[in-house]
């Protein structure tokens, strides 16, 4: 029943986190300001922190999120917890790198990618838990619950 | 002597592969980390010194005719005016400048009924202030905005020191400038001065991000024009209910 509860959990959380993703993706391509209440989006989004050798940092959450979601929808048992928990585990640390990039050293903070790493660290939790609570018995996946 | 068959303990299994996905996410992040940190210095995406300068005929195309006044493009009189903040490393302000512009000058500045200024932020960097200040000299000599608009067409990678010396005379050249007078100019505390202002200015209109335009008759009052940057039509618009 909990396993049920967070597993649920983190599909919500991942494809909240995939809108994000997105959203930010599409406005790198398309060249536009991203909608900010903060002021400072355009300035993360323009940073020396954007991107990794061309490729933008959104997309490479993107791509990272749906991971995630893959991994919850096409995997069973230890190899579904283990995997969530991985991709998960290690975009809360890069976003948590970002995050400190953006209020340390950039000084400008994107509410959107905020968002991100708050979707991110919710998800580390929840897969962490699932994974350390499930003990090797049997969990939701893709054809459970 | 025997020994009883002891099954491996499932729990002692699983905890080593814990271990193992740890060790395997710190080293994972540790690589991405380590990769967005360093490729701004191994990129260093600079123009080539030696590499010839884009956009001479775009920006001579854009610009001939139109009378300038130091930070100014278009007729004096003209009914409406519209002022940009824009950073000389931002890559937004490039892309409006190439794509966007062009298309506002030719129907609205050409014609008298639009002037532009253009207000240079430094918030980038170190670059930004060096551009900045180049691009106050070439004001000196109303050729302010023949050396942004070359200026953005050749921008290079934010924050890599690609504004250099030699890379300014490179644009004054390709401007028309007359290097030696503006090279002493954009050193004196006279050149900072504008660029004090528009910093001011921006804060004024509560200007967080660039390119940002604000958009009033000629003299004022101006308010922000909140504008997709990419879309001409959404300028045009704003141009056209001023000159009602």
């Amino acid at each position: 029943m909990l396993d049920r509860r967070l597993y649920r959990t983190a599909l919500v959380l991942t494809i909240a986190g995939i809108a994000i993703a997105a959203y930010l993706t599409y406005v790198h391509y398309a060249g536009i300001e991203p909608a900010c209440s903060t002021g400072g989006c355009e300035v993360v989004q323009t940073s020396e922190w954007a991107d990794v050798y061309g490729v933008p940092v959104a997309l490479i959450g993107l791509l990272g999120y749906i991971g995630i979601l893959a991994s919850l929808l096409a995997l069973r048992g230890d190899a579904q917890l283990f995997a969530s928990a991985a991709l998960s585990l290690v975009g809360f640390l890069y976003s948590g790198y970002l995050t400190y990039q953006e209020l340390f050293t950039i000084k400008a903070i994107c509410q959107w990618c905020v968002a991100s790493a708050v979707v991110l660290t919710l998800l580390a939790i929840v897969t962490l838990w699932r994974l350390l609570a499930s003990g090797g018995k049997p969990v939701e996946g893709a054809d459970v619950g | 002597m025997s020994t009883a068959y002891t099954p491996p303990n499932p729990n002692k299994r699983r905890n080593v592969m814990i271990a193992g996905l740890v060790a395997f996410v710190v080293v994972v992040a540790a690589v991405l980390i380590l990769v967005s940190s360093g490729d701004n210095e191994s990129e260093s995406a600079a123009p080539a010194a030696n590499a010839p300068l884009s956009g001479l005929k775009e920006t001579k195309a854009m610009l001939d005719g139109i009378p300038q006044d130091g930070n100014a493009l278009g007729k004096k009189n003209a009914p409406v005016t519209m002022i940009e903040y824009a950073d000389y490393q931002c890559p937004f302000c490039r892309d409006y400048s190439l794509k966007t512009m062009p298309i506002l000058i030719n129907d609205y500045v050409r014609s008298g009924k639009l002037r532009m200024e253009f207000e240079p932020l430094t918030f980038i960097g170190p670059d930004s202030e060096t551009a900045a200040r180049a691009g106050v000299a070439a004001g000196q000599q109303n050729l302010e905005w023949n050396y942004t608009h070359l200026f953005f067409f050749n921008q290079g990678e934010e924050r890599s020191g690609y504004v250099t010396n030699a890379f300014i005379d490179k644009l004054y050249a390709g401007a028309g400038v007359n290097a030696t007078k503006a090279n002493a100019y954009r050193k004196t505390p006279s050149a900072a001065v504008p660029i004090a202002e528009a910093s001011a200015n921006a804060q004024k209109y509560g200007v967080a991000s660039t390119p940002s335009f604000v958009v009033g008759p000629t003299g004022g009052p101006y308010t922000k024009l909140e504008v997709e940057i990419s879309n001409p039509d959404a300028f045009k618009a704003a141009f056209d209910a001023l000159l009602k």
